[in-house]
């Protein structure tokens, strides 16, 4: 799959279902059916299965949309992750 | 279980936190000996973690304990999810020496875990905790999202609260990380930018800043074009502490007993303070230096493991701090 088409899919997507007017959980619950939260997750599991190369496009989209994405903190960076570990920085 | 895990962690409703290290098991983390013992379909949890960020507000916590006394110590770890919100927990502040306070300690005294929540299977935590402890390297890479226009919605107010609640944890970290930038303003502010001694050491820190930083983007971008995580991860940690001891020497050459000042009385509204404080954490956290010299000796350099006399023995067997 391109850049250009996951590019295209997931802003269609946010053009759809961005609302900032929602709650965040019950934002980041249509996050998790559509999978564009954690897209290196399997699909079965509230993600995309895509390779970590693509996380990249889709936080530039969200990022262009002014969208939320998913909770910050210990859970998703240690207990779920969603890639691949990168190297540590000061 | 599986399922609901993953989606109210992702939605933010169940925070986490750590529980891997103990006060008698840092660097030797395989040695640790709370113990986990079956009983029905419930393990039964008890012993000691330390240096838990955020385990005051975590609903569940990443456990490693010992199921298996009759292995080596790498083969009888387990892991698990626990509910933090049990009798059998009890969570306590740790307070800093930089006058912060963003660990815990956590006592587990009989908590229970449903037979369900190990993650992985019985002894065989120790690979998993591996991959988390890669993953905790490169967590300081997490970005920090930025919230624009939180008057947009709910949505992104109730999220930029979050996030400033979470960031809050770390923001003592850039000045254990040395607090690099600081060092040239230091040097202007005091009038010391012709001193040679002075100079060479600002260079050496600004060569030793951008080397890291490129490290930590060569890693990034690797990642990026979907290779697998090399040992830049332990190079930047030991160069990030490198980098911590040369910017608090030189801080501390630069301000001279002005750096005893904390606050507002301070160089640098007392920043500079805090980094001579909080710097030696750096060699220590996610880690130690000596921690980092054994992977780059035997992943990188190829070396030999480094000699052991327990890591043969059934744990029973070796000689701990239990007596």
């Amino acid at each position: 799959m391109a850049n250009d088409s996951i590019r295209d899919e997931v802003r269609a997507w946010l053009d759809e279902h961005w609302d900032p007017t929602l709650g965040v959980v019950e934002w980041r619950n249509k996050l998790a059916d559509s999978g564009w939260g954690c897209v290196t997750w399997p699909v079965e599991w509230y993600g995309r299965g895509l390779a970590g190369s693509y996380e990249a496009v889709v936080r530039e989209e969200f990022d262009k949309a002014g969208a939320v994405g998913v909770a910050a903190g210990v859970g998703m960076s240690l207990a779920a992750p969603r890639s691949s570990p990168t190297a540590a920085t000061t | 279980m599986k399922s609901r895990f993953l989606r109210a962690t992702l939605t933010g409703e169940y925070k986490w936190c750590q529980l891997f290290s103990e006060p008698g098991s840092g660097s030797d983390l395989a040695g640790l000996t709370t113990k986990a013992e079956l009983d029905g379909d419930e393990w039964v949890i008890t012993g000691q973690k330390v240096w838990n960020s955020g385990a005051h507000k975590a609903a569940y916590g990443i456990l490693l304990a010992r199921t298996n006394w009759d292995v080596p110590k790498h083969k009888g770890i387990s892991y698990f999810a626990i509910d933090m919100r049990q009798p059998g927990i009890e969570v306590r502040p740790l307070r800093q020496a930089n006058g912060y306070s963003t660990f815990n300690e956590v006592f587990l005294d009989e908590a229970r875990v449903p037979a369900a929540n190990i993650v992985g299977d019985r002894d065989n935590g120790w690979a998993i905790a591996l991959t988390t402890l890669m993953h905790e390297r490169g967590a300081n890479t997490a970005r920090r999202p930025k919230f624009r226009n939180v008057a947009a919605g709910r949505c992104v107010a109730e999220a930029a609260q979050e996030s400033a609640e979470y960031f809050s944890t770390y923001s003592w970290y850039p000045q254990r990380a040395g607090r690099p930038d600081l060092v040239p303003v230091q040097v202007r502010e005091t009038g010391q930018e012709h001193d040679p001694v002075v100079r060479q050491q600002a260079m050496i820190i600004a060569t030793q800043e951008r080397l890291n930083r490129w490290t930590v983007q060569r890693s990034i971008a690797a990642r990026k074009a979907g290779r697998p995580p090399g040992p830049e991860g332990s190079l930047a940690k030991l160069n990030g502490s490198l980098l911590a001891r040369l910017c608090n020497r030189a801080h501390s050459e630069i301000v001279g007993p002005a750096g005893m000042l904390i606050g507002e009385e301070g160089p640098q509204n007392g920043m500079v303070n805090e980094v001579l404080i909080s710097t030696p954490a750096m060699s220590i956290a996610g880690g130690t230096d000596e921690i980092q010299h054994n992977i780059i000796g035997e992943r990188v350099l190829g070396l030999p493991k480094e000699p052991g006399t327990d890591a043969d023995q059934p744990f029973r067997q070796v000689r701990t701090n239990l007596g």
